[in-house]
């Protein structure tokens, strides 16, 4: 559809831009144009009880340019034809429900064209939200009962039923839950609006985001992202406890490091903070086998935090979007911003 | 050495490594999935097997060996 100042015919699709948005309409005559709500020169509309209104073509215009919507041949084809464009506009004088988002002048407008709701400014701005940059980051303790009814996709939900260890396939649902409400949370979709893949590698790919899971002893943790991301987290208290023996640490320090990262390795926290950081990476760059020592951590930007919930975990992230990092601690009230008391 | 004796040999690996979670373990146990074997816990039990029956672990990643049998094949092939 183009949109061009011209005469208007009976069961035109119209416009006029007001302030920072566009106003749309049925037009019928000039004295009758029919219009969700009011033009909304005083502002957005959502606050005020509108409705489906008649009004002549200066009201609608509110002293802007009006503009006619020209159809294409296949838009010409779909729509209906003009004295039903302007009946089932005229049914609905007096009707409700305005909503700036789902329901609003321009998705009304379309429905009397083609019978379905469509707002293109509502789709930009979709389009604008999913495609911001950010990186978002739950960690929840592993429920100690969690909710077993099957998750989506049944793919995943017989990869856990694969699982032996009770312990583990707890903390493999535990983290799907997570990756649910990070979705849901940082894109506004179901799980079920994804379409899911375990490629060879092992790793879970979706076609609507980006994600990367980990889970360990108690503890699960889940990078949502609108670019490539790696998360891993482990337990530090329990790490400390085993691994106290620093003849023991540097065997598994030697074992994983460049020269440069083992200069930084002085005991068990710093062990796994670069730990974290590895597998982090390895799973941002991907791959079917993971060489730690081939995982240089220099070369990729990361951020490790040590948070209390209230055990301690070494937590590392790295992902293009890492400037926009936010972490979030997810319990039965919600996601709640990680605060510096969790964080060390 | 037998094969027997590299499992019971690994067996008390895993034991350093799991403690009472080991028990009752088998080759076919998975060592992630199964035994609950972390990341860190993977890269222990290699190192450990690399120093008890002196082999070295070459071009295979740290959690591409899934079960105890798979652990068991590696290193009868590389005492062989």
């Amino acid at each position: 559809m183009r949109w061009a100042p011209a005469d208007c015919r009976p069961g035109d699709i119209i416009r006029v831009k007001v302030g920072p948005v566009w106003h749309y309409g049925i037009f019928v005559s000039e004295n009758e144009v029919i219009q969700f709500g009011e033009p909304p020169v005083a502002g957005p509309l959502s606050g005020r009880d509108q409705k489906i209104i008649a009004t002549d073509i200066d009201f609608f215009s509110a002293g802007g340019i009006v503009e006619r919507g020209e159809l294409d041949r296949s838009e010409e084809k779909r729509r209906f034809p003009r004295e039903k464009t302007v009946a089932l506009a005229r049914s609905r004088l007096g009707e409700g429900g305005y909503d700036i988002i789902r329901n609003n002048c321009e998705h009304f407008a379309y429905e009397c064209l083609f019978g379905e709701g469509r707002s293109l400014q509502e789709e930009e701005l979709r389009k604008k939200w999913l495609a911001r940059p950010f990186l978002d980051v739950y960690v929840a303790p592993i429920p100690e009962e969690p909710d077993r009814s099957p998750v989506y996709p049944p793919e995943r939900q017989a990869e856990i039923d694969k699982c032996r260890n009770e312990k583990v396939r707890a903390e493999k649902i535990a983290v799907w839950r997570l990756l649910e409400k990070g979705v849901s949370r940082s894109l506004g979709l179901n799980i079920e609006e994804l379409r899911f893949k375990k490629r060879r590698d092992g790793k879970w790919v979706s076609d609507r985001a980006e994600f990367s899971l980990s889970h360990s002893r108690g503890a699960a943790a889940v990078a949502v992202s609108s670019a490539p991301c790696g998360v891993d987290i482990e337990n530090a208290a329990e790490f400390r406890r085993r691994w106290a023996s620093p003849e023991k640490l540097r065997s598994l320090a030697k074992r994983i490091s460049t020269a440069r990262e083992l200069e930084l390795v002085d005991g068990p926290d710093s062990f796994l903070s670069l730990w974290t950081k590895k597998e982090a990476v390895f799973k941002l760059n991907g791959g079917k086998s993971f060489f730690p020592h081939k995982t240089d951590t220099f070369k990729t930007v990361s951020e490790t935090r040590l948070i209390s919930i209230p055990e301690e975990y070494s937590l590392s992230v790295c992902g293009d979007c890492l400037s926009r990092l936010r972490l979030y601690l997810v319990t039965e009230k919600g996601a709640v911003p990680l605060s510096a008391d969790e964080m060390k | 050495m037998t094969r027997e004796e590299i499992v019971t040999k690994l067996g008390e690996i895993l034991e350093d490594t799991l403690g009472e979670k080991a028990a009752g373990f088998s080759e076919d146990s998975g060592l992630m999935d199964g035994l609950g074997l972390t990341s860190v816990d993977m890269l222990y039990l290699i190192i450990a097997t690399e120093e008890s029956f002196g082999i070295r672990f070459r071009n295979i990643g740290i959690m591409d060996l899934r079960t105890v049998g798979e652990v068991a094949d590696y290193i009868e092939e590389a005492l062989r």
